[in-house]
Parts: C-alpha cells; structure tokens; sequence
C-alpha cells in the first residue's frame, strides 16, 4: 500500500528548473509584448494554462507527488478540489451578470414569451397561461405598484429618532467632500428676500463678491449671522437661474439655504443607503454625489424635488451600474428641510454644483406636493430625460 | 526514568525539561495523554454548555410572556450570541472531540495520537479561547451580534465596543487549536492502525472521525480569513467589509457560510458515529450495511461543501443559485436518510437490551429525523423566504444539533464513562434522567416550530401580546424546566457515580470494539501487547470467532510487532500550554491596542515553538510483561 | 486478550512497519503525512484570500487601479527567484539524502537566500505601491491586495527562518541522511508558498494587463 518514495536525478530537477524559467519568461513576453494576432481571450487563455502547467510541475516533480504515495495525491488533491470548486461558485456568484437577479423583470417576459413559442411549436397553445401573465405584470407581488403606492405608508417612527451625533458610517474612510461647517442657520425667508435684492442688483453690476458682500451684509442685519457664511455659500448667488426656480413662490434668482441643517437632515435621513459622501452602494443604492447634478443638468431638477417627495421604483442606470429597488418617499418632511438636503448633495457632495445652479427653494418643493406621482410615474418621468 | 536515546539540543533540553509528574496539577497542565486529554476536553465541553445552558435559561424566562423585560435587549443580544458561539464552537463540537482524543487510539490499538504535544496545545488553545471569550462580560459586554456575525454590523463604527473583537479573536484562536487535532487525528487513524486493520475494518466511529477531521481541515480555513479580514478592519483600518468604500458585506455570509454548513457535519457526523457503536452493541448485532455507511458520510462530507447558499437564500441572489443550492440540498439528504435505514436495520432482528444509551439512540433516531424533515422543507427557497429568521428554522437545527447530537452524546457517555472511570453509571437514575431530557427537549422545540410559522422571528427580546404566540412561548419555556430537572439527575448520576458507581470490569457492556479489551480505566500505555487485527468488530471476533467467520488471532501475534525496547510512553511538555498562553496574552494585547504586549507575545510565541521543536523526544518505555501494569 | 490456542492469522495485506514510537500502519512518515494534511488545508486558506480578492476586483472606487502600479518586469524576476529557490530546495534535499553535508548546508542557504530576495522585491514593490498613494485603507484594490501577497510574504518568511533553523541545527548536532525528512517537509512547505505565488502572479498581475 505504500512505497518509498524513488530519489529523483540532478539531471531532471534541473530540467524541470529550466522549463519553468522558460514559462516564467513566456509569460512575461506575451504580456509585456502583446501579440494583435493573438487576442486578449487567447492571451488569457494561454496564461492560464501555462501556470497550470508550472504548477503541476511543481507539485509532481519539486514535490514528488508523481513518485510518491498515492495517499498524499489524494490528501492535496481532495485539498484542491474542494478549493477550486467552491471558489469557483463563489466568484461566479459575484461576477455573473445581474440576468440572474429577480428583479429582473424584462429577462422574465423574455423567457416566458420564448416558452410562450415553444409551447406553440409543441402544439399547445401559444397564450401565456393567465397565472404567468398576471405574475409578470404584477411582478409577482401582491398589488400593482400602483396600487401599493396608494396605500398609506405606517407613520415611520424612525424619523423622530434624534439624528446621530456622528456620521453612522465608516468616515474615517471617507474622503472629505464637505466644505467647512456653517456655524449659524440664516433665516431663509428673510435671507431670500434680501438675497433677492442683492441678486437683482448683482445682475447689473456683474460684481459676483460685491453682491456676495452686500448679500453678507444684508442677512448680518437680518439676524446677526456670520457675514463669511453666506460669502463663502453658493458661488452661483450671483447669476440668477434661468431655469424653474424663477417659476417658485418665491421669484428669487438665488437662495440661501441653509447648509448646517441640510447636511444634518441628509445624515439623518438619506445617508443610510445613500452613504455621508453620497456614494451609494454599487447595485444596492445609486450614487447622488455628482448624479444628482447630472440630473440637474439633464433637465431634470423638478424631477428630483418628486423623487424625494414620492420616491421612485423601477430599473435606473446611473454611471453604468443598473439599480432596481425601491426609494421611499419624503413627503412627511417639510419644504425648507428638502430643499436644504437637495441643496447639500449638490453643492456640496461630489464636485460640487454647475455653475448655473440656483439652490432649491421651499417654495419650489412645495410647487410638486400636489402633483400626487407614484414611485412608478416618478420613475417614467426619469425616463424620459436624456440620462446614460 | 527519562531515558532518551536521542540527541538533545543541550540549552533547549535544560530550559525546560520534559516533567514526569504522573499526579498533581502539573501532571495535568503538562499531559499528553490521549485519555487525560480528552477527559479534559468532555469536562471542559460540558462546563462551556452549562453555561451556554443557563444562557438559554434566561432567554427562555424572557420570552416566557409577551412584553416581558427581565433583561434588556441589549442583554438579549449577548445572550443569543453567546448561547450560539459557546455551543457550536466551545460545547458540542470538542465533546465530540475529546471523545475522539480518548476513544480513536484504543478503537485503531494505538497508544496514543500521532502528535502528543500537538494535541495538547490543540486542548489548550481551545480552552484558554474559550475562556477568553467569556472574559468579555466582564470586560465591557460580550458580542452582541448573534453567532453568525454579519458584516457590516460587526465594523467599527457599527459596534465600537470590545465585545465583536472578543468574538473575532476568541474563534481564530479555538479555531487553531480545532484544525491543529484534525490533522492530528487524520495522521492518527491513517498510521497508527493496529496490524491488519484495514480501513474498512475500522470501527464506525473512527470512520467519521477521520472524514469530520477533513471536513474541519476544509472547513476552518474560510472561517479564519473571514475573521481576519474584520480584525484587520476593526484595527487596522482596512476595507474588506465597508460598503462604503465599495465592499460587499455579502463575502462575510459567503466565507462564513462555506465554514458554517460543513460545521455542522462536523457537529453530527461523530454523532452518527457513536450511535453507529452502540446500537450493534446494544442489538448485538454487526452494523448493518458497513460499506454504505462508510461511503454515505464520505458523500456527505464533500457534498456538505456545495451547500452553502442555502443560508442566503433570502439575500437576493437569484433564481439560478437558489435553484442550484436547492437541489445540492435535497441530495445531501439522501445519504443521511440511508443511514437513518441502516441504522434501524441494524435494530431489526436484534436481541436489543434497553440500557439508558440505547434509548438515547431511539430518541436520537426519531429527533434527529424531525430534524432532517424539517430541514429538507426549508432548502426549498420557497418555503424558507417563509421560514427564514423565524423560530421554525430555530426548532430546525437544536432538533438536529440538540436532539442529534446532544442526545448522541448523553448515550455515549452512559456507554464510555464505564471505560473512563471503571465505574457505571446508575440506570435506574439514568433512565428518569432520560425521561425527563427526552421530554423536555420536545416540549422545548417542538412548539417552536409553530411559533415559527405564526411568523415569530429570531433574536427578538420579546413579543407582543395578541398575536397568538403566548401559548407556544409559554410551552417552551415549560419545557426548559423539565428538561433542566434531567439534565440535573445527569450532573448528579456523574458525581455520584465517580464515587460509588459500581466497578464495571473490562467490557461491561459485551461490546464489539478494541477499547473494551483492556482494563477500566485503561493504563496509560493502553494496551498490554499491541492488538493484532483480522475482522471488523475486532474485539468481538476475538470474543466470538465462529460468529464473524474468521480464526481468532493468536494474542502473541502482538509481540512481533512492539520495538525491542518495550512500548514508547511520549512524554510530558510545557511547550504546548505556554504557547497557547502566547497566543491568548498576544490577543489581549492586540484588543487592547497594546503593541509592546503583543509583540513581546509573539517573540515568546516563537521561543516556545522552537523549545517544542529542540526540547528531544522524552518519554520513556515500559514493558508491562515484566514490570506489571502500572508501572 | 483471549488465552485459548488459537490460529496465527496475520494479515500480510498490513504492510505496516515496527518503528521506534510503535507500530505504522504504512510506510509513511508521520510528520510527512502531517505537512501533507496541512497543505491541503491551506489550499483552502488562500482560496479564500484570492477569492477575496477576486470577488472584490475591479470593485475599487477610487485608485490607485492595478494597472497604475502593477510591475510586471519586476514581478517576473521576483517570481523567477522564487521558482530557482524551489530547484534549490530538491537539490538540498537529494544531497542530504546522498550524505553530502556541505552540498546540504550550501543549497539550504541558498534557498534562505533567495527566499530573502523575494522577499526583497515584495518589500520594494510595497514601498513603491504605499508611495504611489495605495495603501490597504485607500481601496478594495489597496486592501485586498497587500493582505493576499503580504500572508503569502509572511509565509515565505516563516519558511526562511525555518530553512535558517534546520542550517544552524545541522551545525550543533550531527546531522545526517537519517533526518532527510525533516528537511523534506520544510521543502515541501517551500513548494507551496512557491505553488501558491504561481496563482498569484497569474490571477493577480498577469491578467491585469492583456
């Protein structure tokens, strides 16, 4: 059953040497040297079986598995197997395309039409059985979105929880995106009003800091708020926006906002899923820093204001990843306190605003709070902008 | 007396000399006796599950009626995490360990494992593990995050207190000393079977042990790099489990879960070999269907490792990988059932003696078959997307971990405790004792699967009142009493059965394996004169040859095969136990963010390993003939 | 056992050995079947580490990526190395079971040696990357990356002291071809590190660039 193990040559151990150096450098050559003949696929195939090959040149002849007992083939072997199998399956569950995923529904209806046909070709009826049909299109829930949209949604008692008074997520990884703290919150009302004024006459006067200065120095009288807060506050005071803020209640070409409590509300409310920085989680939660401007840019700033009024269900893309899940809606939450997290994420997650960007104000969030959209309608209307 | 014929590397050999004790505390602290060993092993196992027990106690008592608050919910969290850690890893597994250390050498007719002092240190690190675990309600709070321990909740900033990083250090380390005595077990039973024992005349137990000693060496390595991934996280600031940096929590629940499902072959698989002991013991019949059985947990220990997802089949992984691990679940079940036949054709036809271990056996078959059913109805994605963290999964596995492999091990110890100790056990006693765990542990469990499927979840501290669920909890909870008194009868049978039990002889039971061929307790060289084997059930077809078809072997047939020096006895080290101590100091100081500690932990660490690796052989010889046993 | 006259009956399918310690039951030394098991065992070890890091690839954020700092040149000639120590490692074996001590003695050096070189260049290649701005806290990339070549580093380092260890023992106590085994299972570890480096070198930075 067992057998001393036979001593291998000098000879063939340094054969063996020169054949792996040989690989080693083969290796390094197709990579280094990449051949257009031969293609990535192959190069990577070639790769592939070329460590094989060192490998198992190792194990049999370094190793001496080759002449050795059978028993130790079987104890690394078994070791390998179950290592390669198992990993195998693991990775493949992290790479494989997102077809495998319930949500899904598309692939859905393609497979059941394709059944659909083959049931036909097999001389049953070529009609989806009433069940399956019903299941697609009710994505196998219970109601329609629709319907469920409809419902009342239990009172969230978590929004009365006292917001944290550190960031819940790894921050100390976090790059720091965030400009530094406004120490005092401006009265928006009355800093708008007096914003107004400076941004009319910083219309004429095309002198950005002026009217920033004389912006500053109007809410210094308003409330005694510090003059830098609203200095260093939005670079876009001084161009009044030519898009639907001029449509708001408050016919203001800029906005002051209040940024202490924005970031407060987004930590408290939104940075769950979508993080502190904003980033989302890749496929659970879609980035907003950045996107959100995107958006904006794309046409899409009211569509935001109904997003976070009504949520928003369905299958999106954003920067190459597919999301399909489902955004609650914050229609709980009052205009100022939507308008302030909206402007956070724009202004001060990501790279910051576009130039022509006016902060929203609480008059343009409560323009939308009739308009009644579902999470599903809010989802079509985001189809229908111009987005990657 | 320590008579050494090799030579010693001076310094190393001075430092610390191999000891000799053969009594006192030091002879324990220093043991590598296979019996000492597992004796330590079973006695320290069944400390750890009092604990774990009185842990469920108090869940128990909580979840009693509706709206209780006898412990908060933060308590309730540590005690669920830790009822599950001590259990799993600290209780049920080294039992059946320390079982295998004292049994498997005398079933194969060796004299001890293969690596003595790697055995010890294996002892020590999981004791000292354990023990360092449960320092941690004391020093801040114990882990509170459940015995699986998903990432993210486990980061820092998630759960900045010591509590997680007890857990996380606690394992790595008992998990070392687990796959240190796998692969000495491994190397045990491949090359120290007696002559003529082939593999397939081995006895079932030492079957399932060498094939759980795979799976553990299989298995651990996972766990090990997803517990160093969140230390490395917790301490070193990495990003393997922050899913803010773009990481995927859902690699811990892989990692985890590719350990956790073989872990649980590894808790029931010596479990199944036990019983495969004593029921042809107790039926006196031969096992029925050897070769099956043999090949059945082969097939169950490698399909064990293409399981794993049918823990996450409520992650949103898809269709296809539900289905695949669906149906890898439903196959694995089949080679379980075959036993379950086989054992009870083993049953049928035989002249059976109702001794305690045999109705432990009967309660195992049933239970661990409730077990099994309900398991194949939750590795239906379907039915789990139900049942999943409720209490039905809950009743699922203590009926197959508890009622499997709990009860297994209660028979085996009324079936070995005579070999350990030379003394029975009281049945009378043992049979009430029995009555009251076997009914206890139903009435425990089996409401829980109604309350599980009236929805009630897992790891709840309580639950509302009105929703049907008071009349199960209430049930359960009853239940714990019962079974408690058994369990109590069984502490007590113990004590008092080491002091006035009444002696057993070599082979009270007229048992079918080598073990029962020597002395009671055995001596600590074993065996007189090597065991020479021709059969299966050795001992028995040197009992009864005619009934086994083969020639009984001439008892000198064993002196051909001992060394001229007479019979090697290994011997003592403190290597093993200061290493461990390395370990666990070095852990402390890397919780603590004590550098120097650790460091300095880990040079002692590396001097203990080359004292063990140039301290020389030790051990002396014996030669039983001449000078009597006990010499 | 039994005391009556009985029939020898040795099984001569045993093919077992009497050694010092006892009976075996095969011919196979049991330390060598210990560092056989073991390996096994960490074949599982780092499947997990690399598949860790290949669940995580291309998942990075933010860079450095590993096409801004891989080396391929560099690593070819520290995986060269590491593949010579490997041919140095069966010549150290074959001469100490021909009882050539310091043929022994200089080939076991030079394992440690080459071993140390290897090292060298991970060490280098490590400074290089945590200046170009990874560091194992700056990215999945970074992370997953330093903590898979550097357990495999920490095994190459275990296996040079180890090699070190047998050297200075082989000159305090005489050593002979009756040890070889001791020596063949450190060699064997080496050649797993070396197995193990292969799949790295591949998985890891080879396929970064085709």
């Amino acid at each position: 059953m067992s057998k001393e193990h036979s001593h291998g040559s000098v000879g063939n151990y340094i054969l063996v040497a020169l054949i792996l150096g040989v690989i080693t450098y083969v290796e390094f050559a197709i990579v280094e040297y990449p051949q257009a003949w031969l293609g990535s696929t192959w190069t990577l195939v070639i790769l592939v079986v070329l460590s094989i090959v060192k490998f198992v040149m190792v194990v049999m002849f370094f190793m001496h598995l080759k002449g050795d007992d059978r028993l130790y083939t079987g104890f690394f072997s078994s070791g390998m197997l179950i290592a390669v199998l198992t990993f195998i399956a693991t990775i493949a569950m992290f790479i494989l395309p997102r077809a495998m995923n319930y949500s899904n529904a598309e692939m859905v209806r393609a497979q059941a039409a394709g059944e659909g046909a083959a049931h036909a070709e097999a001389g049953h009826s070529a009609e989806l059985d009433p069940a399956v049909a019903d299941l697609i299109a009710t994505d196998g829930r219970s109601r329609t979105a629709a319907e469920a949209a409809d419902t009342p949604r239990p009172a969230d008692r978590s929004l009365t929880i006292e917001a944290p008074t550190a960031p819940n997520d790894a921050s100390t990884y976090q790059v720091d995106t965030s400009t530094p703290a406004q120490p005092d919150a401006i009265d928006t009302q009355a800093a708008a009003e007096d914003a107004a004024e400076a941004a009319a006459a910083a219309e004429e006067a095309s002198a950005p800091d002026e009217a920033a200065v004389d912006a500053a120095a109007e809410a210094e009288d308003v409330d005694g708020a510090d003059a830098t807060a609203a200095a260093t506050d939005e670079p876009s005071a001084d161009e009044p926006s030519a898009d639907t803020a001029a449509e708001a209640a408050d016919d203001t070409a800029s906005v002051a906002w209040d940024e202490a409590q924005g970031q407060q509300v987004f930590n408290a409310n939104c940075s769950a899923c979508h993080q502190a920085n904003g980033m989302g989680i890749p496929g659970a939660f879609p980035p907003l820093a950045n996107h959100l401007s995107e958006v904006h840019e794309a046409g899409g700033r009211e569509l935001l204001v109904q997003t976070v009024l009504f949520g928003l269900q369905g299958q999106i893309q954003v920067e190459g990843m597919t999301y399909n899940g489902f955004m609650p809606g914050w229609a709980q939450l009052d205009d100022s306190t939507i308008a302030n997290a909206l402007n956070h994420v724009i202004v001060n997650l990501g790279d910051g605003a576009p130039d022509d960007f006016t902060p929203y104000a609480p008059g343009d969030i409560a323009a939308h709070r009739a308009d009644g959209l579902t999470p599903a309608a809010v989802h079509d209307i985001r189809a229908g902008l111009a987005l990657d | 007396m320590a008579t050494t014929t090799h030579a010693d590397h001076k310094v190393a050999s001075q430092l610390l000399r191999r000891p000799t004790w053969r009594n006192g505390i030091g002879s324990w602290l220093t043991t590598v006796d296979h019996k000492r060993l597992g004796i330590l092993y079973i006695l320290t196992s069944f400390t750890f599950m009092g604990a774990a027990s009185i842990e469920a106690f108090i869940m128990r008592l909580q979840l009693m009626r509706p709206g209780q608050q006898l412990v908060s919910p933060d308590t309730f969290n540590q005690l669920f995490t830790m009822h599950g850690v001590t259990m799993v890893f600290l209780a049920i597994m080294p039992l059946a360990i320390g079982f295998a250390n004292y049994f498997v050498p005398l079933q194969i007719g060796a004299r001890d494992l293969a690596f003595p002092r790697l055995n010890s240190f294996g002892y020590w690190v999981y004791a000292m593990g354990g023990l360092m675990i449960y320092t941690s309600f004391f020093l801040g709070g114990a882990p509170d995050v459940g015995w699986v321990a998903y990432a993210p909740l486990t980061s820092l900033s998630a759960n900045p207190g010591l509590g997680v990083d007890f857990y996380m250090f606690g394992l790595f380390i008992s998990g070392i000393g687990t796959t240190a005595t796998a692969m000495n077990l491994i190397v045990t039973i491949v090359n120290m079977r007696a002559p003529g024992m082939t593999f397939m005349r081995m006895p079932v137990f030492v079957w399932m042990m060498l094939v759980t000693s795979f799976m553990i060496i299989f298995a651990f390595p996972p766990l090990t790099i997803a517990l160093l991934q969140v230390i490395l996280d917790r301490t070193f600031g990495t990003l393997f489990y922050v899913p803010a940096m773009g990481a995927l929590p859902i690699l811990w629940q892989h990692l985890f879960w590719i350990f956790g499902h073989p872990e649980v072959y590894i808790i029931i698989l010596p479990a199944f070999g036990m019983i495969s002991e004593m029921i042809p013991t107790f039926a006196r019949k031969p096992l029925f269907g050897y070769p099956v059985m043999v090949l059945a947990s082969i097939l169950i220990a490698f399909m064990g490792f293409a399981v794993w997802t049918h823990h996450m089949f409520t992650t949103g992984l898809g269709p296809v990988v539900n289905t695949a691990f669906s149906l890898t679940s439903f196959i694995i079940g089949i080679p379980t059932g075959v036993k379950i036949f086989n054992w009870l054709g083993t049953l049928w036809g035989g002249s059976i003696r109702f001794t305690v271990s045999t109705l432990y056996c009967i309660a195992f078959l049933i239970t661990f078959t409730l077990g099994g059913i309900t398991g194949i109805m939750v590795a239906m994605p379907t039915f789990d997307a139900q049942a999943h963290d409720t209490y039905f999964v809950v009743a699922h596995f203590h009926y197959v971990m508890g009622g499997g492999a709990l009860l297994t091990f209660l028979g085996a110890l009324y079936y070995w405790f005579p070999k350990m100790t030379g003394k029975m056990l009281n049945e009378a006693v043992g049979k009430w004792a029995f009555a009251f765990v076997a009914v206890g542990f139903h009435m425990i469990f089996f409401p829980q699967h109604i309350a599980g499927l009236l929805g009630m979840p897992r790891r709840i501290q309580t639950y509302p009142a009105g929703i049907g669920l008071e009349v199960w909890n209430f049930m359960s909870t009853f239940g714990t009493f019962i079974m408690a008194v058994g369990l109590v009868l069984v502490f007590g049978s113990v004590i008092y059965g080491l002091r006035k039990g009444r002696p057993a002889g070599n082979d009270p039971w007229d048992a079918r394996t080598l073990e029962w061929a020597t002395t009671s307790p055995p001596p600590y060289y074993n065996f007189d004169t090597q065991p020479v084997v021709n059969s299966i059930d050795a001992f028995w077809a040197d009992k009864y040859p005619e009934s086994l078809h083969v020639e009984r072997v001439d008892p000198a047939e064993g002196r051909k095969y001992e060394g001229s020096h007479g019979i090697h006895v290994p011997g003592q080290s403190w290597y093993p136990i200061l290493a461990s101590s390395a370990i666990i100091v070095g852990s402390y100081g890397l919780m603590y963010d004590n550098w120097i500690l650790a460091i300095v932990s880990g040079f002692f660490f590396i001097f203990t390993i080359f004292g063990w690796a140039f301290e020389g052989v030790g051990g002396h010889h014996v030669h039983p003939e001449v000078e009597g046993h006990g010499a | 056992m039994s005391a009556h006259a009985a029939v020898t009956t040795h099984d001569a399918a045993t093919g077992g050995i009497v050694t010092e310690s006892g009976f075996r039951s095969t011919r196979l030394p049991d330390v060598k079947l210990l560092m056989w098991v073991f390996l096994a065992s960490d074949c599982m070890f780092f499947g997990s580490l690399i598949g860790t890091y290949l669940a995580y690839h291309n998942r990075s954020l933010t860079g450095p990526f590993p096409v801004d700092v891989l080396d391929i040149p560099l690593t070819t000639v520290s995986t060269f190395v590491l593949l010579m120590s490997s041919f140095l490692m069966v010549l150290a074996l074959h001469a100490l079971r021909n009882d050539d001590i310091p043929k022994f003695r200089l080939w076991t050096l030079g394992v440690a040696v080459f071993g140390s070189i290897f090292l060298g260049f991970q060490v280098y290649e490590f400074v290089h990357f945590v200046n170009a701005g990874l560091s194992i806290h700056q990215n999945l990339f970074g992370t997953t990356f330093f903590i898979l070549t550097g357990t495999h580093g920490i095994h190459v380092t275990v296996g040079v002291l180890w090699l070190l260890s047998i050297l200075v023992a082989s000159y305090r106590r005489p050593t002979s071809s009756k040890d070889a085994v001791y020596l063949e299972i450190a060699g064997l570890y080496w050649h797993f590190v070396d197995i193990v480096w292969i799949v790295i070198f591949t998985v890891v930075y080879l396929v970064e660039f085709v």
